[in-house]
């Protein structure tokens, strides 16, 4: 449970930040600022984009993980695994998971 | 007492709780499958457009379909145009540089109408100073022009052209003399016979030779479809956890049953 936690909340994390850099640096400089293809700031939000379509990948492989050990509902594992595509979420679902992974193992002892 | 049948992964399957989560994992898969589809769809037109604008010159009825349309495949593909120019066709798009090594020099982009066998063919002819305009005369006769196939400028856009700067789009309108005109217009490159007041040609407005490999569109492919394995994954799972559950309850029924009696 710890191993799935740890990597829930790497991923949660990691997946999370960089959602929230292209939204609050990525989105404004192309949509704000124009910037073209060619250029810095023009492959930044090209590549940004693209490693978090990977890692979202990863962070769905290790939500469901943590979601089926902890018994979760279809409709709560949903919310956690759609989460990671609303900037900020993730943090939410992290905070929630790791809280109630505690509560449990202290019920459990 | 005789053990109760144990409960089969098929009677939970067709309760109708799941035949409705069935109906709704098969809507999503359908809807991954669409969209990897769209995705995969278009890493193949770049391509597509990438290999056909190294491709030597067709004529221009080989490229465009049937009736006069732009395929996706031919954007950027060089085509030849052999045909004379109408008369009273050229219209000017205003407010268009002509980029130098050592800056944009301001100017206008000269377009007027090709009539190539049954078709009205929209053809870029270049750039030139704005004063130059009214002199700048329509070469007569039959002229064969190569150049490379474009779509309408509010192809990607589909933006409405501020009063200043009209679009290639606005002119071909502009141009529809007979209701033949085709779906794209050409950039000329080079043409024959050459006058010497002719505008000079400018690059192609989409360039869709030495672009990279379309790794976004087709990492998405990949990510529909491992999101559409996903679904089933899940739907799996929990199956088989409600089958467990109940099979569980069975389990414990009959003797609540017998207390109750």
């Amino acid at each position: 449970m710890n191993g799935a936690l740890l990597r829930f909340r790497v991923m949660a994390w990691v997946t999370g930040v960089l959602l929230a850099v292209m939204t609050v640096v990525g989105l404004p400089l192309k949509y704000v600022f124009e910037a073209t293809d060619s250029g810095f700031a023009g492959s930044f939000y090209a590549i940004g984009w693209q490693a978090h379509g990977w890692l979202y990948v990863l962070y769905l492989v290790t939500a469901l993980d943590i979601c089926f050990r902890l018994r979760y509902s279809v409709f709560r594992t949903l919310a956690v695994l759609i989460a990671g595509t609303i900037p900020f979420a993730s943090f939410f679902a992290e905070h929630l998971i790791a809280k109630e992974v505690r509560a449990r193992q202290a019920a459990a002892v | 007492m005789e053990n109760p049948p144990v409960r089969s992964a098929w009677s939970v399957a067709t309760t109708p709780r799941w035949i409705s989560l069935t109906v709704v994992a098969v809507l999503a898969t359908a809807l991954c499958v669409f969209l990897a589809y769209w995705q995969g769809s278009r890493t193949q037109d770049i391509l597509n457009a990438e290999r056909a604008a190294l491709s030597a010159p067709v004529l221009i009825d080989q490229a465009l379909s049937e009736d006069g349309a732009l395929p996706n495949a031919a954007i950027g593909r060089p085509v030849v145009v052999v045909g004379t120019y109408e008369p009273a066709s050229q219209r000017v798009v205003s407010n268009r540089v002509l980029p130098t090594a050592t800056e944009d020099l301001p100017g206008v982009w000269v377009v007027a109408s090709v009539r190539s066998g049954s078709w009205a063919v929209p053809v870029l002819r270049g750039w030139i100073p704005e004063d130059e305009v009214d002199a700048l005369a329509l070469p007569e006769g039959l002229v064969e022009i190569t150049g490379v196939l474009q779509p309408y400028e509010a192809f990607y856009t589909e933006s409405t052209p501020s009063a200043g700067e009209p679009l290639i789009a606005i002119t071909a309108e502009a141009l529809r003399i007979s209701p033949d005109v085709v779906g794209g217009f050409v950039v000329l490159a080079s043409q024959v016979p050459k006058d010497v007041g002719d505008p000079i040609p400018v690059p192609p407005t989409v360039q869709t030779s030495d672009v990279p490999f379309p790794f976004q569109n087709f990492a998405y492919t990949i990510q529909w479809l491992v999101f559409a394995g996903v679904v089933w994954f899940m739907w799996g799972r929990w199956l088989r956890l409600d089958v467990l559950r109940a099979r569980e309850e069975e389990r414990e029924t009959p003797q609540r049953d017998n207390l109750k009696t």
